[in-house]
């Protein structure tokens, strides 16, 4: 199985371990990896805040590089749900843009819905809060969003892909927020644009999964987590931020080093 | 002022915007409870949003029979173009009849239509009877919530105008103290009007009728003592059938406050014996919106709230912070649809977290609409130059691989090189927050170099 | 007036909203096996009160009680098993200083705890929202599961005024907190009919 890896532009300037971690992830199960090295940025900036045409310049590009691969595996929800629901309205017509559509899948969401991974070998014995990241939630519903009713498709929480994985990781403990998934504040050019209430959002973000007994947010968005971590940073939270890739491939590592 | 420095100032204070938060998402946890007891919840949304694209395709047939059948059972029906009409059209009714008196039950049509202060202006007492309502109109300021008008204050600052405006204790706070002074209040401004004002929830076409719901009783008070009642509506609130109307209720009430079902949910048709019923069609920009094809499913609120209660940016910056009549969401979308230039920022003031959208009753892409109206402003260049810019700068840089690479380790060298504060400065970031630590190498950069030395 | 309807007529007709079918009332609506346990839960809920009467000739004497527990002396029945005390005229104002109305339901509403009355133009309409306190009787028989049901029920097709009502007037407008008895009735009891 041939996978195409994307890596957000963001993550590949800002953040290369999560991208590192992904690959690794991904090397672990016996794919070969392919990153091609053309790619930027799926022009999600653009399609949110608005520039429509400056998105599709990007959403072209991204098609054209992305449509030769049969999976593509990206660590940001966000991404993939520029992928999956903007690029509807952005390049309807571009060849290869539902091939694309089809095959683009957050890590965790492959992990689970084309592997068929149930469990992930290896240990993390921390306490982790998850921070549900509002597009994995409520456009890619990789996880049921706590407003929506039991008759909702997606709606069952036994669907969280992300929370299903690192569960099954031996010496995690899970910690549970009293809001399950409400929105960190980062909202990519909404954290410029409102920055006071953006602030707030993170900062009771924190104080939520501090209460419940995380030493570590996660979740499958580096963009929030980075938003998250500029707070805890600012203020000396003693919480800290690992990308879900981050606690996969430390889980593995430590699985590959005992077996 | 833009949202973001009204939200700043609010912000501002600290423990107020908390409890506001929590005062709000009290409300969306009542909500998700009472949404629980109905295990076709879904179901019913995309029911409710069937029927109103329904009626919305059809609306003018729809207006026509309603108001043939309210004029056989004896109701009058006026139509107005606008705001300045309808206040017109109720002013011209009450003085055909000598009318100075008039009581209120909540309306948000009335609200955007500023009937009150336009009343005033004429001489005629208007007294909004809603407690909410009434709070705010004591304070001289709009409501802040389109189900909860007064969620915005303490009850200790409740405390102080009421003894200030109805001779209550001074110190008294309770609001159960608080609710039966209003009460006692208003039962003789009740008894004393000569006409009585109320919103309309729902139209029926079929039958010529008109709901109205409210918790107190007050629309039922205001519409049972007064010779005259006059119900303001506008022309998106008609609905087919009045088994629609199963639909709308289920969902309606648990959606705005997590009740069942609202306390009185009163169905007039026709005028009760020896009194008389006027209902007035306000279009004020609707069928202007029922032609933009992206804009027009905000036509089927039904003004349950539930968006406002659940959105993370108005429980932490107020309605008062929206600039409108009609905050949050569903007001961030239909205030630029007037005037896209007052109201550009509200379209920005959205994380985009999309919670709207899933409580929405009548299933409004709430969250995609705002970001239409992103698009929207854009292109009439409303969004500011430098934000244009640096789009425009990005996607282009983006666009070209090799320039991407180049520029980029030039602004992580250079991030590297120059003190946060400043980096803070220029990214547009507020400085309670930290941006990332730039590494030396780019993702890109790490994996050539060890798929290199792989190879070698 | 006239150049107005026609205008915002005109306007509607040229409007590009696409067309959408009705989709129909009948929907897999929720049913409940004890209908009179979930009316009296959500009932109360509502701040409401359900007293089981065995039967009609027993009205009379429960509707005594809550009266003389409520210091009601003022009591206005448009039920016929119950007697008014102290004549209200036609005049809708007379019934303030009402202490408790008595009144009849066509139907209860188990999913919500409301009940439908009507005014069926035996009293002036402030019956419903003047007087101190309501009772309203319900025959057990006569709840249904949900709304759709209810709606199958009730008929429109005359001048009138509905109202399902569901507990007492409350209001929550100050910090949330429930305050019972906002302008209308601070208590309503149903008596449950045929389920003693």
């Amino acid at each position: 199985m041939r996978v195409g890896l994307f890596v957000p532009c963001y993550v590949d300037q800002l953040f290369p371990h999560v991208g590192r971690a992904t690959l690794d992830v991904l090397e672990r199960h016996g794919l070969e990896v392919d990153f091609p090295r053309d790619q930027t940025c799926c022009g999600q900036p653009m399609y949110n805040a608005g520039f429509s045409d400056e998105a599709r310049t990007l959403a072209r590009r991204h098609v054209r590089i992305f449509r030769e691969y049969e999976h593509v595996v990206c660590p940001s929800a966000s991404c993939v749900a520029t992928v999956r629901h903007g690029y509807a309205s952005l390049v309807p017509k571009e060849p290869g843009f539902e091939d694309v559509r089809a095959s683009t899948r957050e890590l965790c969401e492959f992990l689970t819905d084309v592997l068929g991974v149930t469990s992930v070998p290896g240990r993390f014995p921390h306490r982790v809060g998850l921070h549900a990241s509002c597009h994995g939630v409520r456009e890619l519903r990789l996880a049921g969003a706590s407003e929506l009713g039991a008759s909702a498709p997606g709606a069952r929480p036994t669907l969280d892909r992300a929370h299903r994985l690192l569960a099954s990781i031996d010496g995690i403990e899970l910690v549970s927020p009293r809001r399950p998934d409400e929105c960190c504040g980062f909202g990519g050019t909404f954290a410029v644009d409102e920055p006071a209430v953006a602030a707030m959002m993170g900062r009771d973000r924190i104080a939520d999964h501090a209460r419940a007994g995380a030493e570590i947010v996660t979740a499958t968005d580096v963009s929030c987590l980075a938003h998250l971590d500029g707070l805890m940073r600012h203020d000396g939270s003693p919480l800290r931020v690992m990308h879900v890739a981050e606690i996969l491939a430390a889980a593995g590592a430590e699985a590959g080093s005992t077996a | 002022m833009t949202h973001a420095e009204n939200a700043r100032a609010f912000v501002a204070d600290d423990v107020r915007a908390h409890w506001h938060d929590e005062a709000l998402w009290f409300v969306r946890a009542k909500r998700d409870a009472a949404m629980r007891t109905v295990p076709e919840w879904e179901i019913l949304r995309t029911r409710a949003a069937e029927i109103k694209a329904h009626a919305l395709s059809r609306l003018g047939d729809y207006l026509v029979e309603f108001e043939a059948n309210a004029t056989k059972l004896g109701a009058v029906v006026h139509w107005a173009r606008d705001a300045d009409e309808h206040n017109r059209i109720v002013l011209s009714l009450l003085r055909e009849r000598g009318f100075r008196r008039v009581v209120k039950s909540k309306s948000m049509l009335t609200e955007e239509c500023g009937l009150n202060p336009y009343l005033e202006r004429h001489g005629i007492e208007v007294v909004d009877t809603d407690l909410g309502e009434r709070i705010v109109q004591l304070r001289r300021e709009p409501p802040s919530h389109i189900v909860l008008p007064a969620i915005h204050l303490r009850k200790e600052e409740i405390g102080v105008l009421f003894h200030a405006e109805l001779g209550t204790a001074a110190g008294e706070s309770d609001p159960k103290v608080l609710t039966e002074a209003a009460r006692r209040g208003l039962r003789g401004k009740f008894l004393e009007a000569e006409a009585g004002i109320t919103g309309v929830n729902f139209a029926i076409a079929e039958t010529g009728g008109i709901v109205v719901c409210t918790n107190e009783g007050n629309a039922d008070l205001g519409t049972s003592l007064p010779r005259l009642h006059v119900a303001c509506m506008g022309i998106e609130k008609v609905i087919p059938r009045a088994a629609d109307l199963a639909v709308f209720l289920r969902l309606l009430a648990r959606s705005a406050t997590g009740q069942h079902l609202t306390t009185y949910t009163s169905h007039f048709h026709g005028p009760r014996p020896g009194a008389e019923l006027h209902v007035v069609l306000v279009d004020d920009g609707r069928s202007a919106l029922a032609a933009r094809p992206a804009f027009s499913p905000s036509l089927s609120c039904i003004r349950c709230g539930a968006c406002l209660n659940t959105c993370p940016v108005f429980r932490r910056s107020g309605g008062h912070s929206y600039e409108t009549s009609v905050a949050g969401p569903i007001g961030s979308i239909l205030a630029p649809a007037r005037d896209p230039e007052r109201h550009r920022s509200l379209p920005l003031a959205c994380s985009l977290c999309g919670s709207c959208t899933d409580v929405c009753p009548v299933r409004i892409d709430l969250h995609h609409q705002l970001l239409s109206w992103r698009g929207v402003l854009a292109r009439k260049r409303l969004l500011g130059d430098g934000k244009r810019r640096a789009m425009q700068l990005a996607a282009f840089v983006l666009a070209r691989p090799r320039l991407y690479e180049r520029v980029a380790r030039f602004a992580r060298s250079a991030a590297r090189a120059l003190p946060s504060g400043l980096v803070g400065r220029l990214g547009g970031v507020s400085k309670d927050r930290r941006l990332p630590e730039p590494p030396g190498e780019s993702f890109r950069e790490q994996l050539a170099r060890r798929r290199a030395r792989g190879r070698g | 007036m006239a150049a107005a309807r026609e205008e915002i007529l005109a306007a509607l007709a040229k409007r590009t909203m696409a067309p959408a079918e009705h989709p129909g009332s009948e929907g897999p609506w929720q049913s409940f096996r004890d209908r009179v346990a979930i009316f009296r839960e959500r009932l109360e809920a509502a701040a409401g009160e359900c007293v089981p009467v065995a039967d009609e000739g027993r009205l009379a004497e429960a509707v005594a009680a809550i009266a003389r527990e409520r210091s009601a002396s003022r009591v206005l029945s448009l039920v016929a098993a119950v007697r008014s005390i102290g004549a209200a005229s036609r005049d809708p104002h007379d019934v303030d200083g009402v202490g408790l109305a008595v009144l009849e339901a066509q139907l209860g509403v188990a999913e919500n705890g409301a009940v439908w009355i009507t005014d069926g133009g035996l009293a002036p309409r402030s019956v419903f929202s003047l007087p101190e306190h309501l009772v309203v009787v319900l025959r057990a028989g006569a709840i249904v599961d949900q709304m759709h049901d209810a709606y199958a029920r009730l008929s429109f097709s005359e001048r009138g005024f509905g109202c399902f009502l569901s507990g007492p007037s409350k209001t929550a407008d100050i910090e949330q907190s429930l305050v019972i008895g906002a302008h209308g009735a601070r208590t309503l009891t149903v008596l449950l009919l045929g389920d003693a």
